[in-house]
């Protein structure tokens, strides 16, 4: 998939106006219905082309970071992409089985004065929870975050056998 | 068990074949100097991405490791195993031997330097 480089602000002076060389006000109306309806399935990764582009990792307009939860016998795992974050941006809290992972992207683009081509990465505050279950030991949490993702590793407590007590059952 | 190490490595290679393509979101954007391309690559080191301009068109590609650590039991999957790939064509003032590419934290930064011809240029005037 190849990108022509022609910035935005140029492509829209270049474009005719729409009453002014569209004869027929209809047609125009109907690209630009097209146009907003290709654009919103887009976004929701619905467009009809093919191959199919698949965007991950956005986070703005509420939409969050994605993430993966796996377990073993021993622990459980969850994997948060966060391209772009610096280990102090994040906040990792372990409240009653809840899991919060909180963040910000800051903008990192330092320049003021651009064109633009694409603007298709997401910057600003995220929150999102994550439900555990409930036999964790949360002080050997271990969390890792290397090449924008973030591995939480929360071992589970060992097993408990003494919850569910055996009642001898006597004869009289 | 030699036999067992040699399938399952076909297996490994059959599978990187087989990953989708992934179009990661990206900023371009451009300064009167130089054009900059960001990238998304969550999850991707420095040796799983490529870099190469060939005729004009800058490609991206790059493979997430599959590495799911302690390879449990799946109880949430957001993202699939997928290949990054993505091509911009360059302008023709693009400055093809100093490009200048680094990962840090997930993401790319493709940093392209116009030409000395394309760039702007403050012309001293004189006094008589």
């Amino acid at each position: 998939m190849a990108f022509e480089l022609v910035p935005w602000r140029r492509r829209k002076a270049a474009a005719p106006s729409v009453w002014g060389r569209e004869a027929n006000p209809f047609v125009s109306l109907q690209r630009e219905i097209d146009r907003l309806f290709d654009e919103f399935l887009e976004d929701f990764g619905l467009a009809f082309r093919w191959p199919a582009p698949r965007r991950r990792g956005r986070m703005a307009g509420g939409l969050l970071p994605s993430i993966d939860v796996s377990e073993t016998d021993r622990e459980i795992e969850v994997k948060a992409d966060l391209p772009g974050l610096d280990e102090k941006d994040i906040e990792l809290t372990l409240d009653e089985n809840i899991l919060t992972i909180r963040g910000e992207k800051k903008d990192e683009r330092e320049e003021k004065k651009r064109d633009y081509y694409l603007m298709e990465r997401s910057y600003g505050s995220f929150e999102r929870s994550i439900p555990l279950p409930g036999n964790i030991d949360p002080e050997g949490v271990n969390a890792r975050f290397k090449n924008g993702v973030l591995t939480v590793r929360i071992p589970k407590k060992g097993e408990e056998k003494s919850t569910g007590k055996r009642i001898p059952v006597k004869t009289e | 068990m030699m036999t067992e190490a040699v399938a399952n490595k076909d297996v490994e290679v059959k599978r990187t074949e087989e990953l989708p393509v992934c179009v990661p979101p990206a900023d371009v954007y451009e300064t009167p100097e130089k054009y900059v391309i960001l990238m998304d690559l969550p999850g991707v080191s420095k040796s799983d991405l490529e870099v190469n301009v060939e005729e004009g068109v800058l490609t991206v590609s790059a493979v997430r490791s599959l590495d799911t650590g302690s390879a449990g039991r799946v109880l949430l999957e957001e993202w699939e195993p997928c290949r990054y790939e993505r091509s911009f064509n360059l302008a023709s003032d693009c400055d093809t031997e100093k490009i200048e590419a680094t990962l840090r934290q997930g993401v790319l930064t493709v940093t392209i330097p116009k030409t000395e011809a394309a760039r702007p240029k403050r012309i001293e005037v004189k006094a008589e």
